[in-house]
């Protein structure tokens, strides 16, 4: 059951205030939501794009599934994390050896429980725009992190009379980023071939309020035009296009 | 005469406070530079075998003996995994250490200089994995890889090492065996504790470093257990409130045993020592009545210590530990001569003369003892030439201070032992009346039958018996070394050939067969250095095998076909190809400076003694053998392959030098009669004191054999020192001779003498110690035969009244 991030209390249009904000993006357990990622890096031409499932199962543990175009499921908790692959042997490391990870699934953590506290000691967050359209920025405080993760950018704004997150975005060092897609607007970006106006969907909202279970459709649509990433299960050697 | 005015004794004041603070500062001095050393390798004669040389380089400084195993027990599985895992991320780089391994494996722990041989070092490039076909795969998985979590590792690898080659290295190198795993963890098999091996850099038998290398691991667990504890803390509000489970660490292994068995020493020295000189205390109080004379008896003694502690430092530079103890026990020895000045003292004549006048004999019984220790000097062990300096100095010290020294701080007595209660009564009773001399004859006869008839084993060659570890300990520490897979520390194949690339050769030639044993159960792991480098012949082959620039080219740019790399991502990886075609092969010593290092260091040995084609030795730990006969069949089938038992041939070493010492106390004995034949001048008195002495011996000796005890090379030694004791109370009553009161005053002291010596020793036949336990029962035993036969000897009749 997709639950988009709302909340019971409404967020008035005056100056934001970033606890606030994060206390109102709150999400009771068990947290579900669907998600779409575009990854860069230094080595790729064309960026990833892939999607899948984020879960908060239970305090401290979160859950990323990629769905589309492979099989994935990697576990975080306990400082640990856990990577399945179809086809492959379990990947286990620890999660302090991953800074970037640390950072994400720290704000994760902060946003879907509403406590800034904990994040309040480790970034520095800003905040840009009003309750229709906001950016929270985080900016690691510790230097070996921020040697790696050189922001975290948080886009949201109003779903109806509800503040929802839109978009997450990851800059590392070594012109890597990320962005993901949360909720509604993943279907939506999958759905949207042009790059700007995907980029758009994070400030600007959802074009069309998308219909109560309309996501789930959207993650099996196969129709969806993605950069050349092979489906599993795969033959060895025979490349299948999607 | 009131002390008060008595001149003199400002004079003895002033020499007693000299002697004392030239014994304070020489003890100073030597305490300050002494290393006590625990290497039993010191006891041990030099090895004239090619097995018996590796033993030795085996126990002392082998991959066994630098191996700690550590258990963490007292909480759920996975809290003690969690502990697990920071107690390895506190040690990590910790400088005692050169690795620890709790079975969670590290990508990064390829080191750098090794990275670039990693096509050579790895099977992967033969299996295909840089063909067309092997690179398309890699490079499907490396792309969703980028887009996973586990990115954050990757991502640094791939551009250079796309097929993860250093990956397939480290699953290489991780040992055969492993145990069971738990979240990534070892946890043994009843899952009720978490281990780690950890290899030290201190070699097994140096005490320091081991020390060095406990605290550390000691204090990485009490503050893992303490930031838990703050976590926890704060965590309370969350997880439900409660118990603190308190982790406890297990350590075991030679590192672990030699602290233990040096806190033993300390603990024991230190308590026996101190009940061993208040009795000796109050036995003289009690003879002497005097608070002053005690204590003075007390000088000599600490000087024979300090000198012969001193002589030892000079001449060594270390004391072994068990040489200390034994040199200790002299003490009991040398307190004989201050008694016999003091007992021979008596009004009207001063101490000087009394000194004097015992002096001939009193150096005949030291000088006999020292006489016979020098043979020790050329027994060819190393500690027992310790032994034997420690004894000579501290002996001839004890006996030159008390002809010398104490003199000067004796007050003329007023007091004469002769007129004493106890020896009167003895005398009267037993040396005044003829004493018929066939009790000592049987004597004679019942020593000579258990000699020669009791069937216990005679000699102990058991070199484990040495070690004072109690037997659970050294049980749990086979039971973890059963669930770490470590390498057994009794069984070794060796393998021989000329030099390091034939015989790393040789091993890949056997590898197929090793796996077939560890396949059927025959031994659970074999490792060996072959595992972690190739021979250089293997490598040449891989390089060869290595597509040249242009192929890897083509093969890359259809494995990235349709694939949104960048088409200069991966140049890093075509250089690396391409430089390690042109790479030398990886030798041993390209290794130095990383981790591998020291493993392929233990596992590859040089014998400079033995002959050419064997001069080079790959070893093979083996871990959790289940067939020995079969490995024993397997390596009997190839002529360079031996499989070898350290522990027979420990024994074959102990044997041989059994047969040395005997030799040694043999010449000692024979030494012993010449000098007290030159000092008693006469070969009638000669005879007439080592009849005693001998029967006294032969006592003891049948004693031992009754009791079953199998003998030790601390038995021996301490065999002779009895002996010495035995000539010390015989040589004094032959001096004695009919003079009544002079046999009165020699019975006073023998009796102190006998009295402390039995005291002190019969207190080191308690120790847990073996050492001790053998020294302290030798010479305890002794004791009570010596005495009534030098009794004895004392109513036969005297030459002097023989010649009348």
């Amino acid at each position: 059951m997709l639950s988009p991030l709302l909340l019971s209390t409404t967020v008035s249009a005056a100056a934001l205030d970033s606890a606030a904000l994060i206390a109102s993006l709150a999400q009771p357990l068990p947290a579900k939501t669907t998600y779409f990622e575009q990854r860069e890096s230094p080595l790729l031409a064309a960026p990833l794009q892939f999607s899948g499932v984020l879960e908060r199962p239970q305090v401290g543990t979160l859950v990323k599934s990629v769905v589309q175009p492979y099989v994935e499921r990697t576990v975080i908790a306990d400082g640990r994390v856990s990577s399945e692959r179809e086809g492959q042997p379990q990947r286990q490391f620890s999660l302090k050896r991953a800074p970037e990870l640390v950072a994400l699934t720290a704000s994760f953590e902060a946003i879907l429980s509403g406590d800034s506290n904990a994040l309040r000691q480790q970034y520095r967050i800003d905040t840009l725009g009003d309750a229709e359209a906001w950016t929270l920025t985080l900016t690691p405080l510790e230097p070996r992190l921020a040697k790696r993760v050189l922001a975290i950018r948080l886009y949201g704004g109003l779903l109806g009379s509800q503040a929802s997150l839109r978009c997450i975005d990851l800059d590392l060092a070594g012109a890597e980023n990320s962005r993901m897609w949360i909720g509604e607007l993943a279907a939506t970006a999958m759905a949207t071939s042009d790059a700007s106006a995907r980029a758009a969907l994070c400030t600007a909202g959802p074009a069309k309020q998308a219909p109560v279970g309309a996501p789930e459709a959207a993650n099996r649509s196969t129709g969806v035009k993605m950069a050349r990433l092979p489906a599993l299960p795969l033959q060895p050697g025979v490349p299948t296009a999607c | 005469m009131t002390p008060g005015r008595d001149p003199q004794a400002w004079n003895r004041g002033l020499y007693i406070l000299l002697w004392l603070s030239l014994l304070a500062a020489t003890g100073a001095w030597v305490s300050h530079g002494l290393r006590i050393s625990g290497d039993l390798r010191e006891f041990l004669p030099s090895p004239k075998t090619g097995n018996q040389r590796l033993l030795m380089q085996q126990a002392g400084d082998g991959p066994g003996s630098r191996l700690l195993l550590l258990a963490l027990a007292g909480d759920s599985p996975d809290a003690l995994a969690q502990h697990s895992r920071d107690l390895r991320e506190a040690l990590l780089g910790a400088p005692e250490l050169l690795w620890i391994s709790n079975g969670e494996e590290d990508l990064d722990t390829v080191p750098e200089a090794l990275q670039d041989y990693r096509y050579l070092l790895s099977p992967g490039p033969g299996d295909g994995s840089l063909d067309a076909d092997g690179l398309r795969q890699s490079m499907q998985q490396r792309l969703q890889d980028l887009a996973s979590p586990a990115a954050a590792l990757i991502a640094p690898l791939i551009a250079r090492d796309p097929t993860l080659e250093t990956l397939r290295l480290l699953e290489a190198w991780t040992p055969s065996r492993e145990p069971l795993r738990f979240d990534g963890v070892w946890l043994s098999a009843d899952s009720q504790h978490a281990l780690l091996l950890v290899q030290t850099r201190a070699a097994g038998f140096d005490p320091t470093g081991q020390q060095a290398a406990l605290a550390r691991l000691r204090n990485a667990h009490a503050d893992v257990l303490a930031e838990s504890d703050d976590t926890a803390a704060k965590e309370s509000r969350v997880v439900g409130p409660d118990i603190s489970h308190r982790i406890t660490l297990e350590i075991s292994g030679p590192g672990a045993f030699a602290e233990h068995m040096a806190a033993q020493t300390r603990g024991e020295a230190s308590t026996l020592g101190g009940i061993a000189s208040a009795a000796m205390l109050l036995l003289l109080l009690f003879a002497y009545r005097s608070f002053s004379l005690p204590l003075l008896a007390a000088l000599p003694l600490a000087s024979g210590g300090i000198a012969g502690l001193a002589a030892t430092a000079i001449g060594f530079g270390d004391v072994h530990g068990i040489t200390l103890a034994f040199g200790f026990t002299l003490l009991g020895v040398a307190q004989d001569y201050p008694v016999h000045l003091l007992s021979h003292r008596h009004p009207g004549t001063c101490s000087r003369d009394t000194a004097r006048a015992i002096w001939p004999t009193l150096a005949a019984g030291a000088g006999s003892s020292c006489i016979a220790y020098l043979i020790f000097l050329f027994a060819g062990v190393s500690a027992l030439q310790q032994l034997a300096v420690f004894t000579i100095v501290g002996l001839a010290t004890a006996a030159l201070t008390t002809r010398y020294g104490m003199p000067f701080v004796l007050a003329n007595t007023r007091d004469d032992v002769a007129e004493h209660r106890l020896p009167i009564l003895i005398q009267r009773r037993f040396l005044q009346q003829r004493i018929p001399r066939w009790p000592v004859w049987i004597l004679a006869g019942v020593c000579a039958a258990v000699i020669g008839l009791g069937n216990a084993p005679w000699w102990n060659d058991n070199l484990a018996s040495l070690t004072p570890v109690p037997a659970e300990l050294l049980q749990r520490d086979a039971e973890l070394r059963a669930e770490l897979g470590a390498p057994d520390v009794r069984w070794l194949l060796v393998l021989r050939a000329a030099d390091v690339e034939q015989v790393l050769q040789r091993s890949e030639a056997l590898r197929a067969e090793l796996d077939n044993l560890v396949a059927t159960k025959v031994v659970d792991g074999i490792d060996y250095a072959a595992r972690y480098l190739p021979s250089a012949a293997v490598q040449t082959a891989r390089q060869a095998q290595l597509p040249d620039a242009a192929a890897l080219q083509a093969n890359l740019q259809q494995a990235l076909l349709d694939l949104p790399f960048k088409a200069n991502a991966f140049d890093g990886f075509l250089a690396a190809v391409e430089q390690a075609r042109q790479l030398p092969p990886l030798t041993p010593s390209g290794l130095i400076d990383t981790p591998l290092a020291l493993r392929i260091e233990s596992l590859l040995q040089t014998d400079a003694e033995a002959e050419p084609n064997a001069r080079t030795l790959a070893l093979f730990t083996l871990s959790g053998i289940q067939q020995p006969q079969v490995l024993a069949a397997w390596a009997a089938t190839h002529a360079d392959v031996d499989l070898l038992d350290l522990k027979q041939t420990a024994q074959s070493l102990a044997a041989e030098w059994r047969m040395r010492v005997l030799n040694a106390v043999a010449a000692a004995a024979v030494m012993l009669l010449l000098s007290m034949w030159v000092a008693l001048g006469s070969w009638r008195r000669c005879v007439r004191v080592l009849i005693p002495v001998t029967l006294g011996t032969a006592c003891v000796i049948a004693a031992l054999h009754a009791l079953a005890i199998p003998l030790t090379l601390f038995h021996l030694v301490s065999l002779v020192l009895a002996t010495g004791i035995g000539v010390d109370y015989a040589l004094f009553f032959e001096r004695a001779g009919d003079d009544a009161k002079d046999q009165r005053r020699t019975l006073h002291a023998v009796l102190i003498c006998s009295i402390s010596t039995l005291l002190v020793f019969a207190l080191l036949a308690l120790s847990e110690i073996p050492v001790l336990r053998a020294i302290g029962l030798t010479v305890a035993l002794s004791v009570v035969p010596h005495v009534l036969l030098s009794v004895w000897l004392a109513t036969t009749p005297s030459a002097s009244e023989e010649t009348q």
